[in-house]
């Protein structure tokens, strides 16, 4: 019997005990499987009585590894299928696996004495005979005697065969280290001069602004271990300062961009807020004992406003989404667009169905819009998208005369400037707060002082 | 879903009667455990395959008393969705 059983030869074993014609068991189990599909899609989950259970669980965006070229990637967040095996269907596995072990002994004691040979050596006729005693069993029969004793001529010739097939063996694993480990180093050293001429390009291009992870995040980070959510506003602003001042620094390109990517990649880990203030990223989801409704079965819902993918496929095709307790906006956005300061991305995408962003109820429907570019590389849809997602902020900070509203504004410079030139007249209406704040509220961070983008008409220059 | 609903539908689309649909689905399922039982990977066409996989033993803490205990070796069912599978279910999701 061969190792691997096709769907065919189920349908056909299954027509001949049902006494069918194979054609109907064959459309049926397309049918089977098709129907399990199309529940799992709407359901999330489908039970098949003493067999197991099929369920949905989403991933969540994550950085990986292309396992081919060591190169780190961002993966999307994506459905995956996963199955649970009923009791019935465990049960039976063990049972086979136990009877299989305990007709083994036998024909495994024989050969050692006989032949005397090193246990190195007895290692793959022993292989080779575990298969040979499951085989039978497949059948139904337990017959452990006559495979042992077609066991011995065939380990005869093993042993003939076996110094040449160690010899190939270490050749072949030599071959393979040489095929692993020497690209691999050739490889290596590309990434680490990679990005030298990537970054020095980077002033020219000025607005464009993407920021490439680099070797070095997670030394740099660690400096940011004790920040609290008015630093990551801060960062975020500054990053878009920095973005401003690097066309005008020309030849200082290089170290500025460098320290702007260090803090975008420091804003974008997940870090523990330390106070309860009201920063747009403590968004936590209103906890409602009654409404811990499941996560699950939301996909059935249509979606209202997801235009046409863009040609290569976006990065997050977007989602339909039932709030859980626990939820806020910044962790779905890192869980779905890896970097969760996209959140304004989801804000500016719920605009009637959120309020307040500090506070999404557990049990409500939202929207999460899709990232067309990938999160290093936002098109300009997603950069006014979550340009326009800060400025509805700023108006939320502004309408409670929160001095974050500084930063909810650098922030929208930073993804899109035209969405401030469309504002100018409301935020110009406001200036003298801004200014104010500025003056009295400059930010400082160790040795580092951030201050607002000077295109919206903040004082640019540095204080103590 | 469960079974019921499985064979309902199936019996529908089908055209056959639910006591058939019935006996095709336990069945099919009856034969795709005694496979994997036999130790065989079962391959289910832009749908996924079943597999075995032994499990050695190993040590494990219960968390309420933080004793360790031995957990014997096993051999678990593993289910491998099949890229048709999964871009179905990933295109249904997003739309």
């Amino acid at each position: 019997m061969s190792d691997t059983v096709h769907q065919g030869q189920i349908t056909h074993e299954a027509a001949s005990a049902e006494g069918l014609s194979q054609r109907v068991l064959k459309d049926a189990a397309g049918q089977i499987l098709a129907l399990i599909k199309e529940a799992l899609i709407r359901d999330g989950h489908v039970r098949i009585h003493n067999f197991g259970t099929f369920r949905l669980r989403w991933v969540k965006a994550h950085r990986g590894v292309n396992p081919q070229t060591g190169e780190p990637v961002l993966v999307p967040a994506h459905p995956r299928a996963l199955f649970a095996p009923a009791k019935a269907l465990r049960e039976a596995v063990e049972n086979a696996r136990d009877q299989a072990r305990r007709s083994q002994p036998l024909p495994e004691a024989q050969p050692v004495p006989v032949l005397g040979v090193a246990a190195s050596r007895l290692r793959t006729p022993t292989i080779v005979k575990r298969t040979r005693a499951d085989a039978p069993s497949e059948g139904g029969s337990d017959l452990p005697e006559p495979t042992s004793s077609q066991n011995d001529p065939d380990q005869r010739s093993d042993e003939r065969r076996r110094p040449w097939m160690a010899l190939a063996f270490v050749a072949v694993i030599a071959l393979l280290a040489l095929l692993v480990f020497w690209p691999a180093d050739h490889e290596h050293k590309q990434v680490v001069e990679a990005p030298a001429p990537d970054t020095i390009e980077r002033p020219s291009t000025s607005s464009g602004s993407t920021v490439q992870p680099t070797g070095d995040e997670d030394d740099l980070s660690v400096a940011f271990t004790q920040s609290d959510q008015a630093m990551r506003q801060v960062v975020a602003a500054s990053s878009g300062a920095e973005d401003a001042l690097t066309p005008a620094a020309g030849t200082r390109g290089q170290s500025e961009t460098a320290e702007g990517e260090w803090l975008l990649q420091a804003i974008d880990r997940p870090v523990r807020r330390s106070d309860g203030g009201s920063g747009p990223e403590t968004l936590a989801a209103h906890v409602e004992p009654a409404a811990t409704l499941p996560r699950s079965g939301q996909g059935a819902q249509t979606a209202s406003a997801s235009p046409g993918p863009a040609p290569t496929g976006p990065f997050f095709a977007g989602r339909d989404y039932q709030v859980v307790w626990g939820d806020n906006l910044w962790n779905l956005s890192g869980e779905h667009y890896v970097r969760p300061y996209y959140w304004p991305h989801i804000y500016n995408a719920n605009q009637d169905r959120i309020r307040n962003p500090n506070l999404i109820r557990a049990g409500s429907h939202i929207r999460l819009p899709a990232l067309y570019g990938h999160p290093d590389d936002l098109t300009g849809g997603d950069r006014r998208s979550i340009a326009e997602g800060y400025f509805l902020l700023y108006r939320l900070f502004k309408r409670r005369s929160d001095p974050n509203a500084v930063f909810a504004l650098s922030a929208v410079s930073h993804f899109d400037k035209a969405v401030i030139q469309e504002h100018e007249a409301e935020i110009q209406a406001s200036h003298g707060l801004e200014v104010e704040l500025a003056e009295n509220y400059g930010m400082r961070i160790g040795n580092r002082i951030f201050v607002a983008n000077e295109n919206i008409h903040f004082p640019t220059r540095l204080f103590d | 879903v469960n079974t019921t609903e499985l064979i309902k539908l199936l019996a529908e689309r089908q055209d056959i009667s639910q006591r058939q649909a019935h006996r095709i689905v336990t069945r099919f399922f009856g034969l795709i455990s005694e496979h994997l039982a036999a130790g065989s990977h079962v391959v289910l066409r832009g749908f996924g395959s079943f597999n075995t996989r032994d499990a050695p033993p190993r040590e494990m803490r219960v968390p309420s008393t933080g004793e360790t205990v031995q957990l014997p070796a096993a051999r678990r069912v593993h289910f491998r969705a099949s890229p048709k599978l999964r871009q179905a279910l990933e295109e249904d999701e997003q739309s």
